[in-house]
């Protein structure tokens, strides 16, 4: 066996592997002549997957006891006892499956009773917990896991002491029967009894005990033993239920699942990641990972694998979200710390969701304990943001508020700016989700949300934008098998603007939108190989696209009325996840939609093939309320597969197609907020999505096993009935939508490469993505192209990019986090020609999209810090520190021509151009595991 | 009403480090178009069409046959006045309210082309324009400036909808810090009567001609009321003594005014995300043969009425010192070698030093003016 570098040889214990839960049998464990030949790591190998043990071992030089000889089946340790003794090594296997190698004889593993003859046993049996607890110093800082044992005074002179303890729960206060205890610098180990008490005679000193169960954390404590005495132990229970989970993406391991384009973010990986303004983003994280662009810094909306921003849905707790972002885009609406987590669907969207082309964000609510209260909060810059966590049935039932509000106007005061110094920016948001198990067999969630921005910008405009939503969710079990779930959802989007920059022209206008959906699936598992979920849900859209009127009895604007539209969207799901084997996985499912889009309307008709404009209508047609006007069917279908080539290697390829009934209508560079959602209708044809992926994807072996993964993704899709906008086209008082749209095609293409760290201190990817977004809108005639009908790239059209995001956890109390950001610039559309009217200089565009801004690039830093981890404490505090764009660089926003003095002089934009240095104070009841 | 964006959408910008420098990125020129640059009007002509082709040289396209056609009329033909810039005879057509006008041309090369009919639509003429005081934040040197944004209301008339577009042509008189008493050409020459202040205040014509849009498209009241126009910034000289704006009001077609309008809006300062994409804004001269090809500029068929207004030095916030230093030494070189070209003013202080000083503190022509009142002006 090789020497492991130098950096594992300082690593006492090398973890070999993760491998799951091991089993309780003690059993002898017999090896066959199989065995013969191998070598030490090969025959650890072997053993940890042929027998669910975990090996632990000091380094050695593995050569000088060459290959295993085995001629006849013998005990599993017995073997490597004398395999080993050359070296001077033994082995021992724990009740839980452990193996330890390590120098010298066998360690005692043993039930605690009279085994230390020559150690005076100086302490009461342990009957009550209180009792035990003679010297141990501050009672209980179980965190840092530093035990002082006795006192110096008392021990002086002795030698060897006696060390004696029990082991429990830390949170039921149970007592841990059998836990396994080794003082690894003494290489001696021991079993505490069925009532988790143990009892040592060890040498004084500073000794590292490391205790072990199944089912709970594994505890490394550092015990300094003055004299005799005693101390308790609290394990922490395995799964953990804090929030801070590591980075991950594994809703399985990606090599062997069937899910392709597809990401999981916890809470935590935001919680690291330096920010802007001190306010911790979950879904700015997004922008992060491959195949996620967005139009300009503090843009909302993401674009993904090249698609506009509105092909994108957002589930919170299933509620749609239909404005994801506070303050035009600066903060997402989403308050990370009521979150658990998110995952991003890039490619093959699952068959219950439809309606969205690109991607679907499932964002899920964070569940209170079910055991104890808990609060906690955060303060930044700009806002402040409270969580409780209620238990209501103790075990049965939790409720999680979380509230979140800006008192960001401070910032606004320092603007040398009369406008900015007069306005006043709120925004905030709230949950309450609801859990509720009442038996095995069913579980209940109700979900609450709303969001509220509410901005006055200097004296004359104002905006208010709010999401209330709700959601009520039934999962029942029929058995281990089989379940259903049952879903309703209804989210309300409003809109109200007024400007009165020029008072005669004051306006106010007000929108919504209505998404009222019922969804039911049954999940059937009728063999160990199909998972077959089969559903259906339909949504009522009540789209009221507003009034437009005077604010005041100044103004003369004449209101118009631009009225309510609906539609109904239906699907029926059925989808298959099939294990044809070990190796080869299929995914298939196929989703029927029928929209109907609904009165009342008054429809123009346009003749065929000509563009539907003012001057071509033909004919009015008026509809009643409810009465269905034009009707869409649409097949989505979707299949995927993985060949496994290896445990470690898999390929995955996948296609589908999609449906889009409804869009936003934005023809800014980035999204506004002031955009409006509209329906596919009579004039304006569904978008149609198709996609194709290929993947390889592949886990580090070796060395590495567990701690890396890498993959490769590339796609190709293209989007049929792409809504696009005439030139000069007003979508803020849109009476008749269709004289302003033009439907195109979009075609995009991508290469994804990602490497992720998932284990360890030093956690994090780095990705790099190729990729290009390309619009076509070539109608017939000059009035139905853009750009001349030639192709023109998207504005989140950035071939590429690469991130890279690390977290580097120093000690229990400091982490480091660093993001590395870089694009190819935005493109933009520059002027062309120059000419003159009536004395005035002025400049041409032609081409769209010709140009490019810039080059992006960012690295941002964070440093975490932890307050003192002291275990019995009212409340735990910790900062972060983050400074955004270190490097000052100074990123161009935009860039815009104006012709003020006569000359044409370019300007660029920039913001956030110097570093932007934020600290945002995090605390919470309890202590640091709280 | 127009299509506005919404200024607060430059909240985007709300974080304290935005920062705007000028910026040349390397641009592609693109192929020369054709650019039609015409209106006629029911003033008096002579109503004048350039053609020329697009680019910084702004070539002129010459030798072309040029008409102005009256809808069941006449064809008015344009002569050649200098290079690419044609002219109708006055004596013999002026544009008459309620007629309509189109414009053919026929270049040398032999390409054709046209303009559709469009209306001279009457005018209802300017009622008042006005000046409020504001105080004003810009991007390029990141302060707030006070100044007089001009504000125009028209009158009403018939319950039409009225598509206007503004032109504006400013002039100001300004003035030196210190009186001339000698002039220094060669020699010293004192000036015959220094308390004339002949060099002393100056009128400037300012060289901008900003434009502005409006429509009473979605209006109750088919009036414009107090639509901004213009903002003056007070932080030069131009609001400092007295300031004149001449304001032309065009009232045109709904296509015209479309045009104007658009051409207009991208004129202006765009700094946020949230703008809308630039784009080719085409006008109604369109090629008879080939329908593709990209005419820029616009024929306007408008009835004109214009409005001067003049304001005073403003009383509602203060301008800023002026920044003059007297130069002494200066005055004393005037006389060594080697001897200065053209004329130097000389001022003398109140301890009866000569000096001379620059940046117009004496010779108020040096920022631009002239030292003679145009005719029109009114004190």
């Amino acid at each position: 066996m090789n020497k492991p570098p130098r950096a594992l040889r300082s690593i006492w214990l090398i973890l070999i592997t993760c491998v799951g839960m091991g089993s309780l049998s003690a059993q002898q464990t017999m090896i066959s002549t199989d065995w013969n030949g191998l070598s030490f790591e090969q025959f650890v190998q072997k053993a940890e997957a042929e027998f669910d043990l975990r090996f632990f071992y000091e380094s050695f030089d593995a050569s000088r006891i060459g290959p295993a000889k085995v001629s006849e089946p013998r005990p599993l340790i017995a073997f490597l006892n004398d395999w080993l003794a050359a070296v001077d090594f033994s082995a021992t296997e724990d009740k839980a499956g452990f193996v330890y190698v390590l120098p010298g004889e066998p360690i005692r593993l043993q039930l605690t009773e009279g085994i230390y003859p020559g150690a005076e046993s100086t302490a009461e049996p342990i009957t009550r917990r209180a009792d035990s607890l003679l010297t141990v110093v501050q009672s209980s800082e179980f965190i840092p896991k530093v035990f002082t044992v006795g006192t110096r005074r008392e021990g002086l002179g002795q030698e060897r002491v006696t060390l004696e303890g029990q082991v429990f729960d830390w949170e039921t206060d149970a007592p841990i029967p059998q836990a396994s205890l080794m003082f690894v610098n003494l290489e001696r180990g021991l079993l505490a009894d069925d009532e988790g008490r143990f009892q040592i005679s060890l040498p004084r000193g500073t000794h590292t005990l490391l205790v072990r169960n199944m089912g709970h954390e594994e505890t490394r404590i550092t015990v300094e033993l003055l004299s005799s005495g005693a101390m308790t132990i609290q394990l922490i229970p395995q799964p953990i239920q804090l929030d801070d989970v590591v980075i991950s993406s594994e809703r399985d391991n990606p090599v062997q699942n069937t899910m392709m384009g597809f990401e999981r973010i916890a809470t935590r990986a935001a919680k690291e990641i330096p920010v802007v303004l001190g306010e911790r983003d979950l879904l700015k994280v997004a922008n992060l990972l491959p195949g996620v662009q967005n139009v300009g810094e503090g843009s909302g909306g993401y674009n993904v694998r090249g698609a506009p921003a509105d092909q994108n849905m957002f589930y919170l707790e299933k509620v749609p979200v239909y404005n994801t972002s506070h303050m035009f885009g600066f903060f997402s609406a989403f308050h990370s710390g009521a979150l658990s987590g998110f995952s991003l669907y890039k490619s093959n969207v699952p068959s219950e969701y439809g309606g969205r082309l690109a991607a679907t964000f499932e964002l899920e609510g964070r569940e209170a304990s079910r055991e104890k209260f808990q609060m906690e909060g955060s303060i930044s810059p700009v806002t402040g943001s409270m969580i409780w966590g209620v238990p209501i049935a103790k075990g049965k039932s939790s409720l999680l508020v979380s509230a979140r509000s800006t008192y960001s106007n401070w910032i606004l005061r320092q603007i040398p700016n009369e406008d900015f110094r007069n306005s006043d920016i709120y925004f905030g948001d709230a949950t309450a989700l609801l859990a509720f198990e009442p038996n095995d067999r069913n579980q209940i969630r109700v979900f609450g949300y709303a969001s509220l921005d509410d901005t006055q910008f200097g004296l004359d405009n104002s905006f208010r934008n709010q999401n209330l939503g709700g959601s009520a969710s039934w999962l029942h079990f029929f058995n281990d098998r089989n379940d259903l779930e049952v879903i309703l959802v209804h989210s309300q989007l409003g809109l109200d603007v007024a400007d009165s920059t020029v008072r005669s022209e004051a306006y106010s206008m007000s929108n919504s939108l209505g998404h009222s959906e019922f969804r039911a699936a049954i999940t059937l598992r009728p063999t160990d190989k199909h998972r077959i979920r089969i559903g259906a849900n339909s949504i009522l859209y009540r789209n009221d696209r507003g009034t437009f009127g005077p604010l005041d009895s100044v103004s003369q604007i004449s209101p118009i009325e631009l009225g309510l539209e609906q539609g109904i969207e239906t699907g029926f799901f059925i989808e298959d996840d099939f294990r044809i084997n070990e190796r080869i996985s299929l995914q298939a499912g196929l989703r029927y939609n029928l929209y109907t889009f609904l009165g009342p309307a008054n429809v123009y008709s346009y003749p065929e093939g000509r563009a539907t404009l003012r001057g071509t209508v033909i004919d009015t047609t008026t509809f009643g309320n409810f009465s269905p006007v034009k009707t869409y069917g649409g097949l989505d279908w979707r299949v995927s597969g993985k060949i496994a080539l290896t445990t470690n290697l898999s390929i995955k390829a996948s296609l589908n197609r999609l449906h889009q009934f409804s869009f936003l209508m934005s023809n800014t560079i980035a999204l506004s907020p002031t955009d409006k959602w509209k329906l596919a209708d009579a004039n304006i044809r569904p978008m149609v999505g198709d996609q194709a992926s290929l993947g390889l994807y592949g886990n580090f072996e070796g060395r590495y096993e567990g701690q890396y993964q890498a993959s490769v993704e590339g796609y190709l899709k293209r989007v049929s009935n792409l809504v696009e906008y005439r030139d000069g086209a007003n979508l803020l008082v849109n009476e008749v939508p269709e004289w302003d749209i033009l439907q195109g095609d979009l075609n995009a293409y991508g290469v994804e490469f990602m490497l992720r760290k998932t284990s360890g201190r030093l956690t994090g990817w780095g990705n790099y993505t190729y990729s290009r977004s390309i619009v076509t809108v070539d109608g017939t005639g000059q009035e139905q192209k853009i750009n001349f009908g030639q192709p023109y790239p998207a504005n989140y059209d950035r071939p590429h990019s690469a991130n890279l995001s690390l977290a580097f956890r120093a000690t229990r109390q400091i982490g480091f986090s660093c993001n590395v950001v870089y694009s190819t610039g935005r493109p933009i559309t520059y002027p062309t020609t120059v000419y003159y009217l009536n004395g005035t200089r002025l400049v041409n565009f032609t081409s769209r999209n010709e140009y490019r801004l810039p080059d992006y690039f960012r690295v941002d830093l964070a440093l975490n810090f932890e307050g003192n981890l002291l275990a019995k404490k009212l409340a735990h505090g910790s900062w972060s520190f983050s400074v955004y764009n270190i490097t000052g660089r100074d990123n161009v926003y935009t860039a815009f021509f104006s012709s003020n003095s006569g000359q044409i002089q370019g300007y660029k934009m920039s913001i956030f151009a110097i570093p932007v240095f934020s600290v945002t104070y995090n605390f919470k009841l309890g202590n640091y595991d709280s | 009403m127009t299509a506005k964006t919404h200024v607060w959408l430059g909240f985007a910008l709300l974080v304290l480090t935005a920062c705007t420098e000028p910026f040349s990125p390397e641009l592609k020129e693109s192929d020369q178009m054709l650019v039609v640059d015409g209106i006629v009007t029911d003033d008096p002509g002579p109503y004048i069409v350039k053609l020329s082709y697009s680019g910084i040289a702004n070539e002129a396209v010459t030798n072309a046959d040029v008409f102005i056609v009256e809808q069941d009329g006449d064809r008015h033909p344009l002569a050649e006045h200098s290079p690419g810039e044609y002219r109708s005879d006055s004596l013999a057509f002026r544009g008459q309210v309620g007629k309509s006008y189109r414009l053919e041309f026929t270049l040398e090369s032999g390409g054709e082309y046209e303009t559709p009919f469009q209306e001279l639509l009457d005018n209802p003429g300017v009622d008042t324009i006005t000046a409020e005081a504001q105080l004003r934040y810009f991007d390029d040197i990141q302060r707030e400036v006070n100044g007089y944004e001009f504000q125009i209301t028209s009158n009403s008339s018939e319950n039409r909808d009225h598509f206007y577009f503004w032109q504006m042509s400013a002039t100001y008189k300004y003035a030196a810090e210190y009186i001339t008493y000698f002039i220094f050409s060669d020699s010293l020459i004192p000036v015959a009567e220094p308390d004339q202040y002949n060099y002393f205040y100056c009128w400037r014509r300012d060289p901008n001609n900003p434009m502005a849009a409006g429509s009473t498209r979605g209006l109750q009241q088919k009036k414009i009321i107090r639509k901004p126009l213009l903002f003056v910034p007070g932080d030069d000289n131009k609001l400092s003594l007295r300031y004149s704006l001449l304001v032309r009001q065009y009232s045109v077609s709904e296509q015209s005014y479309e045009f104007w309008e658009g051409v207009i809006g991208q004129g202006a300062i765009s700094t946020s995300l949230f703008n809308t994409q630039p784009y080719l804004i085409k006008g109604n001269v369109t090629n008879v043969e080939d329908s593709a090809e990209i005419v820029l500029g616009n024929f306007t068929v408008a009835g004109v009425r214009e409005k001067r207004v003049y304001v005073n030095r403003p009383t509602e916030f203060s301008l800023p010192p002026t920044n003059c230093i007297l130069d002494l030494e200066g005055y004393e070189s005037l006389f060594l070698p080697p001897v200065p070209t053209g004329e130097v003013l000389v001022t003398v202080t109140e301890d009866s030093s000569r000096a001379i000083a620059g940046g117009g503190c004496i010779d108020c022509r040096q920022l631009g003016g002239v030292i003679t009142p145009p005719d029109w002006w009114e004190e």
